[in-house]
C-alpha cells in the first residue's frame, strides 16, 4: 500500500538512445495505472525500472517515501507478473507460490495459510500439486498472479499479463484482475499494448510513444479529450477518422474546408471557443478527427443534421451487433487505404441497403469533432488553452484591443502596428481587485486541478487560469503580466514584442575540490568545440558572400553538390518506380524517358547557375574588390571576436578555479560537524534498532522465526549503510560553477547527479537555467554583470545585463542604473539542471 | 499408373535404406573392433606378448590378468587407480562448479569487458594445451609442485572455466524472466543460481560432469611430465599402464595392460548409466508459454 513518485526518470542507453525521456508522474495509493502504447514506446522499460530490474539512468523513483533507485528488487516490496508467466517449472504450483515467502523465512503454517487463501481466490486449490507444465495457459497465469498476491506487496506490477492468452480467456482474466484489485486495494501498475485493457482496467492511463509520455488521464478523458493525434488514433476501435482540412472563421460560424474533395461544413464558433485563433485564418492545415460513431448514414440522422457530406461506399465489415461501413470522401478514392479522405462509419442496422460504389450522404456530428495541428499533431482545442490571441493595434506605446486602450509599460518597446496580434498566455492574466480592465465571468471549469475561468470583454470570450473559483456573472478586474505577452504584426512571423524568458541559460561545471581540474578540462573542451563550430559557420557565411561577388569557388562547389544530389534523387526515383511499381512495358519506357528529361533539366539548371556565376566573376571590378576586402575584414574581425569571446569564457572558468578552495575551507568545518552529528545519530539509531532485534532473536523459538529476524537484521544493516553513505555524500561539498564563480550545490541536486552519473559526473557537461529572481547581489567577486538596460514592467523591474556578452535578466529595484556593474551570485531556488550531451533534465 | 508409381517409390526407399544400413553396420564394426580386441586380449590365458591373432590360439581364457593387476607388488595398479580417481573426482567437482558459475555469469550479468573476456577465452581455447607445457612446468617447479598430484589437480582446474560456452548456450535458452521473478520474490543471484537455474539445467550439469571427469581420467600428456617423473606411487593409470607396454615389459604385461584398460572404462560406464536419463530431456517445460 503505497504511492509512487517518478521524478524526471530517464533511461538512456550507452549509445545515446533514449528509451524513456523525462517521465514524471505521481501515482496515488490504490490507483490502477495502465501504461499503454505501441511496442518500443518504453512502457515495459518504465515498469522494469520501477521493479528494479533495469537501472534508472537519471531521475528519482520513490515508493512510499523511500527513494528506491539503488534498492534491490527484493527489498522494494513489489510483486510482478510477467507476460510469459515465469513460473519455476521444477516446482509444484504450491511451491511456486510459496517460494517468495520461504525465502523471507515466513513460518510454515503462515505460508500454508496464505497459499491456500490465494489458491482459493484464484480457484487453484485442486491444482496445488501439479507442475506448471501440466496446466493450461490461463491456469499458469493464475498461478503467477497467486504468487504475486500472497506476498501482499506495496505495489503490484503486471507486464502484459494477458498477451499470451486467447481472446476469451483474456476477457475472463481481465475481469479477474479487476476483481483482485478491488479485493486487495493495492496500487497496480499494468503494462499493455491493448487499448481495450487500458480503457477497461485503468483508473488512469498513461499513453506513451517513443519513450515520451503523450497523455496521462482517465480513460474517459483520453477518449473525449485526446491531447494529440497519436492518442486520438490509438484509443478507440476502429481508429478515429482523420481528414485534412483548413478552418476559416466568418463571424459566428467556422467553415471547414476539406482537402482532396469538394466538401465543406459549417460549425458554430461557440463550439470552437478554445481553438487557438491562429488556426482560423483559412490557411493553416489541420487534422479533423471524428470517431466512427459520430458519422451516421441512417436516414433519420441525415434528415436531422445540418452537417452533410457525400461519401462513396467501398466495403463493409460485419461485426455482428454493428456494421462498419468504409468509404471515401474523395470520389476517386478507394476506401481501402488509410488516407486523409477515408471514412469509417458505424451502423446499427446492417448494410442499410448500400452497395459498394454507391454515393451516399452522411451526417457528421461536428460537436464531437477533434482538431489537431497538421505538423505537430497536437490538439488545437486544448482543454486548458495556453494563450489568448486578440486583434490589436499599437500606437505610441498604447495598445488597443477589444475596443479598449491600454498603456504598455516602458519595458515594452513596440513599433507602431496598424493590424496585429496580441497574445496573452492564460497564466498571465490575474484576477485582482484593481486592474486596468474589467471583464465578466461567463464560465468556470476545473480541468485536472487547473481552474479555468471564461472571461468576456465586449462580446469576446477568452480564458484565464485562476487560483480560486469565480461565480458566473461576476464582474472582475484583470491585470496582465506584461513580461509574458507577445505582439505580432499581421502577416509576420517575427514577433514585434517577445515574452521575457523565465530563466537564463549557462553552461557550467558540477564539481568538487579534488576533481575540479578534470571538470574544467571537460567543460573547456566543450567550449572549444562550440567555438570551432561557430567559427566554421561564420566562415561559411563569409565564403558565400565572397562567392556571390565572384571571389572564390564556394558557390561553384555548392551548386555542383546540389546538381549531384538532384541526379541521385532522380536515379532513386527511377529505381523505385521500376522495382516497386507494376508499370508494364510502356510505363517503364515512360519512366525512363522521364528520368532522362529530369536529368537534362537538372543539368540545364546547373549550367544556368554556373553561367550567372561566371558572368559575375568576369564583371568583378575594382568596386567589388573593395567590397570583398571589406567583407573579409568584417568577417576576420568577427571571427577574432568570436574566438576571443569563447577564450574569455574558458579563461574565466580556469581562473575561477582558485575561488573554490577558500569556499571549501569556509564550509569545511561546518560540514564536518554536520557529518559527525549525522553519523553519531545514525550510529545510535543503528545500535538501538539492532539491539532490539537481537533481543527479539534471543527470544525466538522456531528456526523460521530466527531466520526471519536475521533477515531483518541484515536488511536494517543495509539500510543504515545506505543512510550513512548518504550522510557522507551530504557532508561532501559539491559546487555549481558558472563562468568561474562557484556556488555550493544543494544536497538534492548533488544526490540526483551522483545517482545518474556516479564518478563520471566530473566528465559530463551541464547546462544550468537560473531564474531571474534567484540572483543575489554581493559586494565583490561573483559573476560580473554590466547593466545595459532597465526594463520596467510596472510592478516589476529587470536589469538586462551582460555577463561576458551573455545576456541575462536580473530582477531588481530602483537602486540599479544603466552602466552599473553588479556582482552577482545566485541561489538554487528555481534552478534547472540539465546534462548537456543527451539533454537529460537532472533537476 | 499411380499404383505402380507407389510401388516404385516404396521399393526405392527400401533400397536406399538398405544401403544406408549396410554402410552404418560396417562403420559400427570398425568402431567396436578395438574394444572387442582389448577385451579378448584382457582375458587371454597365455602371456606371449602382443598377440598376432585376434582370438588366442586354443581355448585359453583366464581372469588372472585382472587379479594380477592388484596383487603385483612391483606395479601397484590399485594405487594408480586410486590416484586417478581422486584427482578426477576433485577436478569434476571443482570444474563443474567453476564452469557453470562462469557460464551463468556470462549469460546473465552485464558488465564491462564481458564480450572481451568471452572472445579472449575463445581465442585462448584455440591453442593446444601442450603449447604451454614448459611454462606450466616451470611455474609449478617454482612453486615446488612439479611432481605432485596436487600440482596436476591445479593444472586440470586452472583453465576449466574456459569451457563455459556450451553451458552458456544452454543457460541462454532459460528465460531471463525466471531469474527476474526469483529476484523479485526475494532471492539473490546466488539463490537464483542454485535453486532455479541448476535444477533446470540437469542435462548440461550432466554434460559438464562427464567432460570434467573424462579429461583428467584419460589424460596422459600433462600427467606424464608432471607426475610421470616422480615416484611410482604418485602415477595415474595412464602413466602406469604406459609402463606395461614399454618394449621391455610388453612381452609379459600386454594382457595385463588390456585388463587395466577395461578397468579404466568401468567408472565412465557407471557414470554414464547413472546420468544418462537426465541427458534425454530438458526440464523447462511449463516455465513460460510453450
Amino acid at each position: 500500500m503505497a504511492n509512487l513518485h517518478l521524478k524526471n526518470i530517464y533511461k538512456v542507453y550507452p549509445n545515446g538512445a533514449k528509451a524513456v525521456s523525462n517521465f514524471n508522474m505521481e501515482i496515488k495509493d490504490k490507483e490502477f495505472i495502465v501504461f499503454v502504447g505501441p511496442s518500443g514506446c518504453g512502457k515495459s522499460t518504465t515498469l522494469r525500472m520501477i521493479a528494479g530490474l533495469e537501472d534508472i539512468t537519471a531521475g528519482e523513483l520513490y515508493i512510499g517515501d523511500e527513494l528506491v533507485n539503488d534498492v534491490e528488487p527484493k527489498d522494494r516490496d513489489i510483486a510482478m507478473v510477467f507476460q510469459n508467466y515465469a513460473l519455476y517449472p521444477h516446482m509444484t504450483v504450491y511451491d511456486n507460490m510459496a517460494f517468495g515467502l520461504k525465502l523471507r523465512h515466513v513460518p510454515k503454517e503462515e505460508i500454508h495459510k496464505k497459499v491456500l487463501w490465494a489458491a482459493d481466490v484464484l480457484k487453484l486449490t485442486e491444482y496445488l500439486d501439479r507442475k506448471p507444465r501440466a496446466m493450461s495457459g490461463g491456469q499458469r497465469q493464475r498461478v503467477a498472479l497467486g504468487r504475486a498476491i500472497l506476498r501482499s506487496p506495496k505495489v503490484f506490477l503486471l507486464d502484459e499479463p494477458l498477451s499470451n492468452l486467447d481472446a476469451k480467456l483474456r476477457t475472463e482474466m481481465r475481469a479477474e484482475i479487476a476483481k483482485i484489485h478491488n479485493q486487495l486495494q493495492t496500487t497496480f501498475i499494468y503494462v499493455t499494448h491493448d487499448q481495450t485493457e487500458a480503457m477497461t482496467l485503468g483508473t488512469r492511463v498513461v499513453v506513451m510513444k517513443l519513450g515520451e509520455v503523450q497523455q496521462i488521464d482517465t480513460p474517459q478523458n483520453l477518449y473525449n479529450y485526446p491531447s494529440n493525434k497519436f492518442v486520438a488514433g490509438f484509443i478507440g476501435t476502429p481508429q478515429m477518422n482523420f481528414f485534412e482540412a483548413t478552418l476559416k472563421r466568418n463571424g459566428d460560424t467556422v467553415e471547414i474546408i476539406f482537402d482532396y474533395c469538394d466538401n465543406k461544413l459549417y460549425v458554430p464558433f461557440e463550439d470552437l471557443l478554445k481553438v487557438t485563433p491562429a488556426y482560423l485564418n483559412g490557411k493553416e492545415h489541420v487534422w479533423v478527427g471524428l470517431r466512427c460513431e459520430d458519422i451516421s448514414l441512417e436516414p433519420e440522422d441525415i434528415a436531422k443534421s445540418k452537417n452533410i457530406m457525400k461519401i462513396k461506399v467501398s466495403h463493409f465489415e460485419e461485426l455482428g451487433n454493428e456494421t462498419l461501413i468504409y468509404g471515401d470522401l474523395n470520389m476517386g478514392g478507394d476506401g481501402f487505404v488509410e488516407s486523409s479522405t477515408r471514412v469509417i462509419a458505424k451502423s446499427n442496422h446492417g448494410y442499410l441497403n448500400l452497395k459498394p460504389g454507391d454515393v451516399v450522404e452522411a451526417a457528421f456530428n461536428m460537436k464531437k469533432a477533434h482538431f489537431f495541428d497538421k505538423k505537430s499533431e497536437d490538439t488545437i482545442v486544448p482543454r486548458v488553452p495556453k494563450e489568448n490571441v486578440f486583434d490589436c493595434s499599437v500606437k505610441n506605446g498604447h495598445l488597443t484591443f477589444l475596443n479598449t486602450e491600454i498603456t504598455l509599460p516602458s519595458a515594452i518597446k513596440c513599433k507602431d502596428i496598424e493590424v496585429g496580434r496580441f497574445i496573452i498566455p492564460t497564466d498571465a492574466i490575474s484576477l485582482t481587485d484593481e486592474g486596468e480592465l474589467s471583464a465578466k465571468v461567463t464560465g468556470f471549469e476545473v480541468v485536472n486541478d487547473v481552474k479555468l475561468c471564461y472571461l468576456n470583454i465586449n462580446g469576446r470570450t477568452f480564458f484565464a487560469i485562476t487560483e480560486k473559483e469565480y461565480e458566473v456573472g461576476t464582474v472582475v478586474k484583470l491585470s496582465i503580466d506584461y513580461k509574458k505577452i507577445s505582439i505580432f504584426e499581421n502577416d509576420s512571423d517575427e514577433a514585434a514584442v517577445k515574452p521575457l524568458s523565465t530563466h537564463d541559460t549557462f553552461l557550467g561545471l558540477f564539481t568538487n575540490l579534488e576533481n575540479n581540474t578534470k571538470a574544467i578540462k571537460s567543460l573547456t573542451k566543450l567550449i572549444d568545440e562550440i567555438s570551432e563550430n561557430k567559427v566554421k559557420e561564420v566562415e561559411r557565411e563569409e565564403s558565400l558572400k565572397l562567392s556571390e561577388l565572384g571571389y572564390n569557388n564556394f558557390l561553384y562547389k555548392e551548386y555542383k553538390e546540389d546538381y549531384k544530389d538532384a541526379l541521385d534523387a532522380n536515379k532513386n526515383e527511377l529505381t523505385y518506380k521500376l522495382s516497386t511499381l507494376d508499370l508494364g512495358k510502356d510505363g517503364k519506357k515512360k519512366a525512363r524517358d522521364e528520368y532522362k528529361a529530369a536529368n537534362e533539366k537538372a543539368k540545364a539548371e546547373y549550367l544556368e547557375k554556373i553561367k550567372v556565376l561566371d558572368a559575375k566573376k568576369s564583371q568583378a571590378s575594382a568596386d567589388s574588390a573593395t567590397k570583398a576586402d571589406s567583407i573579409k575584414e568584417t568577417y576576420s574581425k568577427e571571427i577574432a571576436n568570436l574566438k576571443q569571446y569563447y577564450k574569455n569564457i574558458a579563461k574565466d572558468i580556469s581562473d575561477g578555479a582558485s575561488e573554490l578552495k577558500p569556499l571549501f575551507e569556509e564550509t569545511k568545518a561546518e560540514s564536518e560537524a554536520t557529518l559527525a552529528k549525522d553519523m553519531s545519530e545514525l550510529k545510535a539509531k543503528r545500535k538501538e534498532t539492532l539491539a532490539a532485534l537481537h533481543n527479539e532473536l534471543s527470544k525466538a523459538k522456531t528456526s523460521d522465526e530466527k531466520a526471519s529476524i536475521k533477515d531483518k537484521i541484515a536488511r536494517n544493516n543495509d539500510r543504515f549503510d545506505k543512510e550513512e553513505e548518504l550522510a557522507g555524500l551530504k557532508a561532501k561539498s559539491f559546487y555549481i560553477g558558472i563562468n568561474g564563480h562557484y556556488v555550493k550545490s544543494s544536497f538534492d541536486i548533488t544526490k540526483r547527479i551522483v545517482q545518474a552519473f556516479g564518478t563520471a559526473l566530473f566528465r559530463s557537461n551541464y547546462r544550468y537555467e537560473i531564474s531571474h529572481y534567484d540572483y543575489v547581489r554581493v559586494n565583490d567577486g561573483g559573476l560580473i554583470a554590466h547593466v545595459e538596460e532597465i526594463l520596467d514592467y510596472g510592478k516589476e523591474k529587470f536589469a538586462r545585463c551582460l555577463v561576458n556578452k551573455n545576456e541575462i535578466y536580473v530582477s531588481c529595484k530602483d537602486d540599479v542604473k544603466v552602466g552599473d556593474t553588479l556582482h552577482l551570485t545566485f541561489n538554487l531556488n528555481n534552478i534547472r539542471v540539465f546534462e548537456n550531451k543527451f539533454d537529460i533534465r537532472l533537476f | 499408373m499411380t499404383m505402380s508409381r507407389k510401388v516404385g517409390v516404396r521399393a526405392r526407399r527400401h533400397i536406399v535404406n538398405g544401403i544406408i544400413y549396410i554402410f552404418l553396420t560396417i562403420l559400427s564394426i570398425i568402431w567396436i573392433f578395438p574394444f572387442v580386441y582389448i577385451f579378448v586380449q584382457s582375458i587371454r590365458g597365455d602371456t606371449t606378448g602382443i598377440a598376432l591373432t585376434f582370438f588366442p590360439e586354443g581355448f585359453n581364457y583366464t581372469l588372472n590378468n585382472y587379479v594380477n593387476l592388484f596383487t603385483d607388488h612391483l606395479y601397484s595398479f590399485g594405487t594408480w587407480y586410486l590416484n586417478t580417481l581422486i584427482i578426477a573426482l576433485m577436478t569434476t567437482v571443482v570444474q563443474t562448479i567453476l564452469v557453470l558459475m562462469t557460464a551463468y555469469t556470462l549469460s546473465r550479468l552485464r558488465f564491462k569487458g564481458r564480450k572481451g573476456i568471452m572472445k579472449l577465452m575463445l581465442i585462448l581455447g584455440m591453442f593446444p594445451g601442450f603449447l604451454g607445457m614448459i611454462c606450466i612446468y616451470r611455474i609449478l617447479q617454482a612453486a615446488g609442485l612439479q611432481s605432485s598430484v596436487f600440482g596436476l589437480f591445479l593444472v586440470y582446474i586452472a583453465g576449466s572455466a574456459m569451457n563455459y560456452y556450451i553451458s552458456k548456450g544452454f543457460f541462454d535458452t532459460i528465460p531471463r524472466s525466471l531469474d527476474e521473478a526469483a529476484l523479485i520474490d526475494g532471492a539473490n543471484r546466488n539463490t537464483v543460481f542454485w535453486k532455479i537455474i541448476i535444477p533446470l539445467s540437469k542435462p548440461i550439469v550432466v554434460y559438464t560432469v562427464l567432460t570434467a571427469f573424462l579429461a583428467p581420467w584419460g589424460d596422459f600428456m600433462m600427467a606424464s611430465y608432471l607426475v610421470g617423473r616422480g615416484a611410482q606411487t604418485s602415477y595415474t593409470v595412464a602413466i602406469g599402464l604406459r609402463q606395461f607396454v614399454q618394449p621391455t615389459l610388453a612381452a609379459s604385461y600386454f594382457t595385463r595392460f588390456c585388463a587395466g584398460g577395461i578397468f579404466v572404462s568401468i567408472p565412465i560406464v557407471i557414470l554414464f548409466f547413472f546420468l544418462q536419463r537426465y541427458y534425454v530431456e530438458g526440464v523447462t517445460g511449463g516455465a513460460v508459454k510453450g
